[in-house]
């Protein structure tokens, strides 16, 4: 066979320029696109969703979130994104076997899609992320309302989004269908741009 | 230049900060936190427009956003703006203001002749006399009018500067920062509540910006300093200056524009001009305060003429006298305030005129002063030259002033109390209409509720700001309201001087005059809104807010009704205007919609491929091989080396749906018309889905990829559609069934192959343990494979364009790669890449439905695909697609056509008739649906739906296109233009 | 517009596609008049002027079908539910 070898490309890859950009002078949002980073989707099939829960609960150590919450454990984030249904992100070694032991705790209490590919990720940090994203984002993302940990499905822009809240940096990862993330990255460097921000490749 | 009308000292702008700009081309000084009424009044320019129909000099009649006058067209070129206030147009170093509506120039219009045409211009005058004959309209009346009457002229460039939306929450939104308004943020902040202080002006205070008060032991305006700067110090208090609330939507949500760069000459790097505020907040506190109102009397509109308190805010705030020898017209105890600051100024006031018998107040010493007295007219043409004047007994003197200073009592602002469908209503006590009906969440402070005095007002703030946030959970601390200065209110409100000479002016900037609307009386028009329409008062770009009041009190006395009786008509957003571009935002030019790229996009750029939108996608329309190739001549191409050797399309903007579950085989019998509960794993079927009303909502094949879990294609456009009827099926219909959906549409990146070859390129890629002969991958299967050492994908056997063909699917991440190498693969046996053109050609040569025919108005039966339809059960669409009129044998049903000239351009919508057939209604035959250049029978070829089509193969009949102003005589023949044996796809 | 989602809480109208009356249920395919009876389940709607129960989409959000009662008189949305007994016991 000849060179055919397929090499992987991550969905911004092609869009994004690392470096400073916006405003001179300051920082006040960071951008990266969050690659080697496993997604899935886990939906409870008709009933099961208790079993499930125990079972998870089991196999990752941790308890599947209730609406508008994500839980983290060793590099494995559950979001809850409909009802029944999370959105499951695997990173560091879990990067590579995160379909796996989801279908090995799901059995058949659960479907098990791998969407690792189907998804853009960004990770925006910086104290003016939260501004930057509220030039979008249509739910409230004041401390008061949206902490750590909390998740939602939304529409910002023109995108349908998950979108959860890692730490209090604060630091936000958004995920939108891969198809359109040069539009998101678009909307966002031009929200963030008055603060000035930096990309991180 | 000097400032004439300059105070030495005083006002809140920053002499150390002058700053020159133009007017009409001539220079002039001012300073840094003027607006451009205070520095043109300071420069003693008092006629700055010419009105809207009479062209009539006008000059500034408020300090305010509800300035009817004083509109200006600023700044130049690309960044011009028609009708800017300069009431509200905050100074900048090397501002460029023109006036307009005006020609050849401002002090000398021609337009004025108007004025002596105006019997002409009364009320009702288009209607009246532009109503024959109807071609005239569009092309002589119109123009005309327009051209004379008018407002600025819009740019006609690209707008160079960028708007922005953005979303906010609060606890409570306080619309307006004036006492009230401070008093309720304060309130509020201090519980803990997020608060949001919005004002359309750049500094808080409101009138304490305006007027000299004392509050407490402290000035007016050190009682604001000491709550502004409170409200800083709290991290849950967001204070937002220059920013309109300027409507009142459903459950919480206020539309805000804040101005963030309208006060420089250009915004700075990566800002934009404006941003657009949604803002849900759980409660909000109107304080926006009220508007004074002006007396309607002869020549009121003359430049020189003011409200008693706007005067009083150019005098204080700006310090700028704007009129040196006034006469005061007041009908309300302010008026001898506004005196006391004129006189404090070191102007002269020329007269106190109180139209009240028994003023009980008393005039500054040494003022003239005349009880139950009015303006009958003011003198002057540019500017006011005196006043002739009526006194208690009837008779007239003249007054010599330069100019006018009128108090009328007050409208509450009550605009955004309208918006969600409360009406005013009528209070005798305070002369005003006061909010009626308020929108949920709504309540109303201070003299937006008719409560004027400055003690009242901070009464209600505090109070009301309090109990918002109570309302919400938070424990306010009730403050009290601090003593005020006295103040002297009462008023009776004159609505306007009867036995006035001359024009007397009610709506300033559409003038519209008592008399128009006593016309509009006389002639039947007595309903408010009637009048409104008839007459246009209120309905420029102010929407009245100095005028609808006099109006309505004016077609009160005039049909001998009360102001209650009268009403009022309401307000609707926005409260000012707002640049369409700050409601586009981000949503211009290609950010409008989000583009959707496809997994091989790069790759195709890179080909020179042509691109075209079907739905939000951007897809290759066609690959030109060199330049100038027509779409026709590449399409070509690109059909022939597809169905000769072998071709390559992306196809990964079909949706893809993953079901899994016990019941999906229940589940697809009942949403598609055939059955898939007997597919066997590792096979493909094409699915047929209608809406429950019969008609075909969209097709695609479904892959059964083990026994619980299934893979669904859908079309491109109608992905998200079908999504969203499979949930309602599922959750709404039928949740006793177990299945759960994912879309799946972005993780794979699908490719294509078609063509003889189409093999013979997919054995380079695919893994040798794969077995990719006939035999063993058969036409409709599919299955998981590995390709290129070890990359998992999905192989599917399904065509769409008649050749030899496999859908493959890998990993999106793999896409750009995988393209790359299906090229690579496929030069030894000459593959082309082809584009949406041949893909539809060769599935019309195949007569394979697509787009034009599932357009919602057709059955399976009249597509031809009745045998599509299980006939052993039921699903969705079943029952509706078999109505007696659906299965009629006259109902147009799906045929090819062919024109007897080859060379003859088919269009699509084309309609049918027989030969010699008049083009009726009776004599339609059906329409064209699809056309296409068929590069194997070189001939345009079409699909389309025709009478009793099937019945008459072989017969021609006309094409007939009204639209496009073609007709051709076309044959009816079988849909399937190629291979109709489907041998080739099973090669 | 805010529209209470029983599983995201209030989110903006936006968000949210519209279908129409609920509480219609589909005829039995099996009924002697069943098309007569499709046909008014497809076709014939009450319209009400006032309190209503519409089903609506929560298609830029969770994806669940719900009920909302709305006033169309006021817009006053007074409350929502899922659908589907379903979504509900999932979003327990
Ligand atoms: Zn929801």
């Amino acid at each position: 066979m000849a060179d055919l070898s397929l090499s992987p490309r991550s969905a911004l890859a092609p869009f994004l320029h690392a470096g400073h950009h916006g405003a001179e002078g300051k920082t006040g949002v960071k951008l990266r696109e969050v690659t080697a980073c496993a997604l899935a989707e886990l939906t409870a099939f008709k009933g099961q969703k208790a079993a499930l829960i125990k079972s998870t609960q089991n196999a990752f150590g941790v308890a599947l979130p209730a609406a508008n919450k994500s839980v983290s454990k060793d590099g494995v984030t559950f979001i809850s994104v409909s009802p029944g249904k999370w959105l499951v992100t695997g990173e560091g070694a879990a990067e590579h076997d995160l379909v796996e032991r989801l279908e090995n705790a799901a059995g058949s209490l659960a479907a098990v899609v791998n969407q690792s590919d189907a998804r853009a990720v960004v990770e925006i940090s910086g104290d003016k992320a939260r501004s930057a994203l509220a030039k979008g984002v249509m739910i409230d993302l004041d401390p008061a309302a949206f902490k750590t940990g909390d998740a939602a499905t939304s529409f910002a822009v023109q995108f349908w989004i998950t979108l959860w809240q890692t730490n209090d940096a604060p630091t936000y990862r958004l995920a939108i269908f891969r198809s359109m993330g040069r539009d998101l990255l678009h909307w966002l460097e031009s929200s963030a741009a008055e603060f000035g921000y930096d990309i991180h490749g | 230049m000097k400032n004439s009308n300059r105070l030495a000292s005083g006002g809140l702008i920053d002499r150390a900060k002058p700053l020159s700009f133009q007017f009409d081309g001539k220079t002039y000084q001012g300073y840094a936190g003027d607006t451009l009424a205070s520095a043109l009044l300071a420069n003693n320019v008092q006629l700055v427009a010419r009105s809207f129909k009479y062209h009539r000099p006008r000059g500034v009649l408020t300090a305010g956003s509800e300035e009817p006058n004083a509109l200006v067209e600023l700044r130049t070129g690309a960044r011009h703006e028609p009708n800017v206030r300069a009431t509200m147009a905050e100074l900048y170093e090397g501002l460029n203001a023109r006036s307009q509506n005006r020609w050849p120039s401002l002090a000398f219009d021609l337009g004025a002749v108007n004025s002596l045409l105006s019997p002409f211009f009364a009320a009702g005058f288009y209607y009246k006399t532009f109503m024959w004959p109807a071609a005239f309209w569009e092309k002589v009346y119109e123009p005309l009018i327009r051209r004379a009457a008018g407002l600025g002229k819009p740019p006609l460039s690209d707008d160079p500067d960028s708007y922005e939306k953005a979303f906010a929450h609060c606890d409570l939104l306080v619309i307006g920062a004036g006492p009230a308004g401070l008093a309720a943020a304060l309130t509020a902040a201090r519980s803990g509540a997020r608060v949001i202080l919005a004002d359309e002006g750049p500094m808080l205070g409101g009138r304490l910006l305006s007027d000299r008060r004392i509050i407490g032991n402290q000035s007016g305006l050190d009682w604001v300093k000491a709550i502004e700067a409170e409200l800083g110090s709290f991290p849950n208090v967001r204070i937002m200056p220059r920013t309109t609330i300027f409507g009142v939507y459903d459950h919480g949500v206020y539309g805000a524009l804040e101005r963030v760069n309208d006060h420089v000459a250009t915004p700075p790097a990566h800002e934009p001009r404006q941003r657009a505020y949604r803002i849900y907040a759980k409660r909000a506190v109107l304080a926006a305060g009220a508007i004074e109102r002006p007396h309607v009397f002869g020549n009121n509109d003359r430049p020189g003429v003011m409200l008693g308190s706007a005067m009083r805010t150019y005098l204080n705030r700006y310090a700028v006298v704007p009129t040196k020898r006034v006469a005061i017209f007041t009908s309300s105890d302010e008026g001898y305030a506004t005196a006391q600051d004129l006189i404090n100024a070191g102007a002269s006031v020329q007269a106190i005129i109180d139209s009240r018998k028994d003023a009980t107040i008393s005039a500054p010493k040494d003022v003239p002063y005349f009880k139950g007295a009015k303006i009958l007219r003011a003198l002057g043409n540019r500017q006011v030259q005196g006043v002739e004047i009526e006194l208690a007994d009837g008779s007239t003197r003249i007054l010599d002033c330069d100019g006018v200073a009128m108090s009328n009592g007050w409208n509450p602002a009550v605009h955004l109390t309208c918006h969600q469908g409360g009406r005013p209503v009528w209070d005798d006590k305070t002369n005003a209409f006061l909010p009626g009906k308020l929108p949920a969440g709504l309540s109303v402070a201070g003299a937006a509720q008719g409560h004027f005095s400055l003690k009242d007002t901070l009464t209600d703030g505090f109070r009301l700001g309090a109990s918002a946030v109570d309302d919400l959970g938070f424990k306010a601390h009730a403050i009290a309201a601090p003593d005020t200065d006295p103040e002297s209110l009462a008023h009776i409100p004159l609505w306007r001087v009867k036995t006035s000479k001359g024009k007397c002016f009610v709506d300033f900037q559409h003038d519209v005059t008592d008399t128009d609307i006593e016309l509009a009386n006389r002639e039947g028009f007595r309903s408010v809104e009637h009048m409104k329409r008839y007459t246009t008062l209120g309905m420029a770009t102010d929407q009245g807010k100095t005028s609808n009041i006099s109006g309505l009190a004016i077609l009160g006395e005039a049909s001998g009704r009360s102001m209650a009786e009268v009403g009022t008509t309401i307000f609707r957003p926005p409260y000012t205007p707002v640049a369409l571009g700050a409601l586009a935002g981000h949503h211009v030019h290609k950010g409008f919609r989000p583009t959707r790229l496809t997994p091989s996009h790069q790759w195709a750029e890179e080909q020179g491929a042509v691109f075209m939108e079907t739905g939000l996608w951007l897809r290759a329309q066609y690959f030109p091989k060199k330049k100038n190739e027509s779409w026709l001549d590449a399409m070509n191409r690109e059909v022939e080396i597809t169905r000769s050797k072998v071709g390559v399309c992306d196809v990964s903007t079909l949706g893809k749906i993953d079901l899994q579950g016990k019941d999906v085989g229940t589940f697809l019998d009942r949403v598609y018309t055939g059955t898939f509960s007997t597919l066997p794993v590792g096979k493909v079927r094409y699915g047929l889905m209608m809406r429950e009303d019969g008609f075909v909502q969209d097709d695609g094949t479904t892959a059964r990829l083990s026994e619980n879990r299934w893979l669904m294609t859908t079309t491109t456009a109608g992905a998200g559609k079908v999504m969203a009827h499979l949930e309602f099926c599922h959750q709404v219909l039928w949740p006793e069934l177990d299945i759960a959906f994912t879309s799946v549409t972005e993780q794979w990146a699908q490719y294509s192959i078609a063509g003889p070859h189409a093999r013979d390129v997919l054995k380079k890629l695919v893994d040798p343990q794969h077995d990719m002969s006939n035999e063993a991958f058969t036409y409709m299967a599919c299955g998981a494979i590995t390709i290129c050492n070890g990359i998992p994908a999905r192989l599917f056997r399904i065509s769409f364009s008649g050749e030899l063909a496999y859908e493959i699917g890998v990993p999106n991440r793999y896409g750009d790669a995988l393209i790359r190498a299906i090229m690579k693969a496929g030069e030894e046996f000459g593959i082309t890449p082809y584009g949406l053109e041949a893909l539809s050609t060769m599935r019309i040569e195949k007569g394979h439905v697509a787009g034009g025919e599932l357009n919602g108005q057709t059955t399976p039966r009249d597509l031809g695909l009745i045998k599509m339809v299980s006939q052993k059960k039921d699903c969705i669409g079943k029952h509706m697609s078999e109505r007696p009129a659906m299965l009629d044998a006259d109902r147009p049903i799906f045929v090819g056509l062919k024109p007897k000239n080859p060379q003859a351009k088919l269009t699509g919508g084309a309609h049918f008739l027989d030969k010699g057939a008049k083009p009726s209604l009776d004599n339609d035959l059906g329409h064209m649906m699809s056309v296409a250049y068929s590069p194997m029978l070189k001939s345009w070829i079409g699909l389309g739906i025709v009478k009793r089509g099937r019945e008459r193969i072989g017969d021609t009949i006309r094409a007939v296109d009204f639209v496009r102003g073609t007709e051709f005589e076309v044959e009816i023949c079988d849909p399937v233009f190629f291979d109709p044996q489907g041998e080739r796809l099973r090669g | 517009m805010r529209i209470p989602c029983p599983f995201c809480g209030p989110r903006d109208s936006q968000e949210f596609s519209f279908l129409g009356q609920t509480g219609l249920k589909r005829p039995d395919p099996n009924a002697p008049d069943a098309q007569k009876q499709f046909h008014d389940y497809v076709h014939i709607r009450d319209n009400k002027a006032g309190l209503t129960k519409e089903l609506w989409l929560h298609a830029n959000g969770c994806r669940s079908w719900i009920v909302v009662e709305r006033n169309t008189l006021t817009h006053e949305i007074t409350g929502s539910e899922f659908a589907s007994p379903l979504t509900k016991e999932a979003a327990q």
